[in-house]
């Protein structure tokens, strides 16, 4: 690696279905100052600066035009970032890279989605090849559904066992202050649920949330001299497959489990829940988060069942997964995969306030996934 | 939350945006279509380097980036059901943005020449649908047939 690199500043809106009294580019004004409350920094300090949302969900189009005057970014040099869920990692991946370089000391990224205000499903299933899998495309439904069920089939897993996860993500949403759902729920919450498409029920899936958030990033050498607390980003991979409706079948996200062994072994990470403290992963639906625990190798293949069960991925667990309540809690698209680094800084720091995990937090894992079959991965922690 | 002054009114504009699209199949595809349309079957062109079958067909192998080769094989329109799911709630068409009929059962089809797609299935009832199971595409007749995925209109149980 280049030069390297810390997070010194983290920043983000309270996420809501509803934002009727700011505009898009107000909103992500809120999370770039917090940003630069938190790292305390005027934006005179920022060199460059890198913004993202899936424009096709808003309708909108050059937004990083627009989003010069909530940003900051006024003759300054920078650039907008799509791709998808792995949207907020690529920009703070991005802003990693350009720090890195040696060409920026200080650079400022920020995502944010305002769904209320657009049609994700269009959005999405556009993202499907139009002659070939567009005709028959179900969003990411459909592929969840399907995986789900194969799940269940492989490994003896239950409906049950992806509702406990969804119980644990909305316990710990509840205690984090900027989470959208925070529903109380029990399992009969969510085992009598609407279903979507088998086994897909209503409170599985991720909610339509408006929201954003900013990662201020620095250079070693300024970022040992501006904070007193900065977040080393250790590694990090990006992986891409082929478009989904052209692979046919996806019974697995095999990019995970590529970046996984890549990230593990540049690192010397032989046993995942012994060597990360911590991990926030980008869950777009409670199976996801049960069938991705093992292409993580978070446990064995076909065991993943077994830490729902034993609660081994609780905030107060052995090896605690989303103590922010995830994606199935809050899903600002754009921003999305910006939180899971932005809540594992935080969570690195210490700083995670009521949703702070009991274990020690010294290395912290972030993961992306975005459609079809892109992932991310971010190595933080805390001394180098 | 928001830091506005809450007693005034704030405005918001609603609107509907209907555009115009074309996207060009280019000749493999289009060569794809063709085939379905006039002869009632599916064909597929292979990767020189790693010999995969390109289904569907395409100028380029994604994995090896090398140019494909332009001989098109018949696949056989009999598969087995990798994974399959049924939508149970009204989902939005892609191809027009309207909602689609309730209730449709959708499978990852692998076919015996070893690739794969996601079609319809004929069977409607979950507890008869098994990963494994075996199917066959139906065609919708000569003269009915446009050049288009629903061409064939589903994928029926074999028995075994």
């Amino acid at each position: 690696m280049a030069n390297r690199v810390a997070i010194v500043g983290v920043g983000q809106t309270h996420h809501t279905a509803h934002r009727p009294d700011v505009n898009q580019v107000e909103l992500m004004n809120e999370a770039v100052r917090a940003a630069l409350r938190d790292a305390d920094l005027s934006i005179k300090d920022v060199d460059a600066f890198l913004m993202g949302n899936m424009e096709l969900f808003e309708g909108s189009y050059l937004v990083d035009m627009w989003a010069v005057d909530g940003i900051g970014s006024y003759m300054k040099p920078g650039a907008k970032i799509t791709s998808g869920g792995t949207t907020g990692a690529s920009l703070a991946i991005a802003a990693f890279e350009y720090a890195a370089s040696g060409l920026f000391d200080i650079v400022l990224a920020v995502g944010f989605e305002k769904q209320e205000e657009g049609n994700t499903q269009a959005g999405i299933v556009a993202g499907s090849d139009p002659l070939w899998g567009r005709w028959i495309f179900t969003s990411s439904l459909g592929i969840f559904a399907r995986t789900a069920l194969e799940y269940m089939r492989r490994t003896g897993a239950r409906e049950e066992h992806a509702a406990m996860l969804r119980v644990k993500a909305d316990r710990c949403a509840c205690r984090n202050p900027y989470a959208h759902l925070k529903l109380n729920l029990t399992m009969e919450d969510v085992l009598n649920s609407r279903m979507l498409v088998y086994p897909l029920r209503f409170l599985d899936m991720c909610p339509v949330s408006n929201g954003a958030c900013a990662l201020i990033v620095a250079s070693e050498a300024v970022a040992r001299r501006i904070s007193d607390k900065p977040v080393w980003v250790a590694d990090w991979v990006t992986v891409h497959d082929l478009e989904g409706s052209l692979m046919g079948a996806m019974p697995d996200v095999r990019t995970h489990e590529i970046a996984a062994a890549e990230l593990y072994k540049r690192n010397q990470i032989t046993d995942v829940r012994r060597d990360i403290d911590v991990a926030e992963i980008y869950e777009p639906s409670s199976w996801g988060e049960l069938e991705w625990y093992e292409l993580y190798h978070f446990c064995e293949r076909g065991e993943a069942w077994k830490l729902a069960e034993k609660g081994t991925t609780d905030m107060e667990g052995e090896f605690p997964v989303n103590p922010s309540g995830g994606v199935v809690s809050t899903n600002p698209i754009g921003a999305t995969a910006m939180i899971r680094i932005a809540e594992a800084a935080l969570q690195v720091r210490g700083d995670a306030g009521t949703h702070q995990v009991t274990r020690e937090v010294r290395t912290a894992l972030a993961t992306g996934w975005g459609g079809s079959d892109w992932t991310t991965m971010v190595l933080l922690k805390k001394s180098l | 939350m928001g830091e506005g002054n809450g007693s005034e009114e704030l405005l918001a504009v609603s609107y509907t945006l209907d555009l115009p699209f074309r996207y060009a199949a280019g000749p493999f595809l289009s060569r794809f279509y063709r085939e379905l349309k006039e002869k009632g079957r599916l064909v597929a062109n292979t990767c020189p380097q790693c010999g995969r079958l390109l289904f569907p067909p395409m100028i380029v192998c994604g994995r090896c980036h090398v140019r494909a080769t332009e001989e098109f094989v018949e696949l056989s329109a009999t598969g087995t059901v990798l994974d399959y799911t049924v939508v149970l709630q009204p989902i939005q068409d892609p191809t027009t943005g309207k909602m689609r009929e309730e209730r449709y059962p959708h499978a990852t089809i692998l076919l015996d020449d070893g690739v794969s797609f996601t079609h319809r299935l004929k069977e409607t009832d979950l507890a008869k649908l098994r990963a494994g199971m075996r199917v066959e595409g139906v065609f919708r007749d000569q003269g009915e047939r446009q050049g288009h995925m629903t061409d064939i209109l589903y994928f029926r149980t074999v028995e075994d």
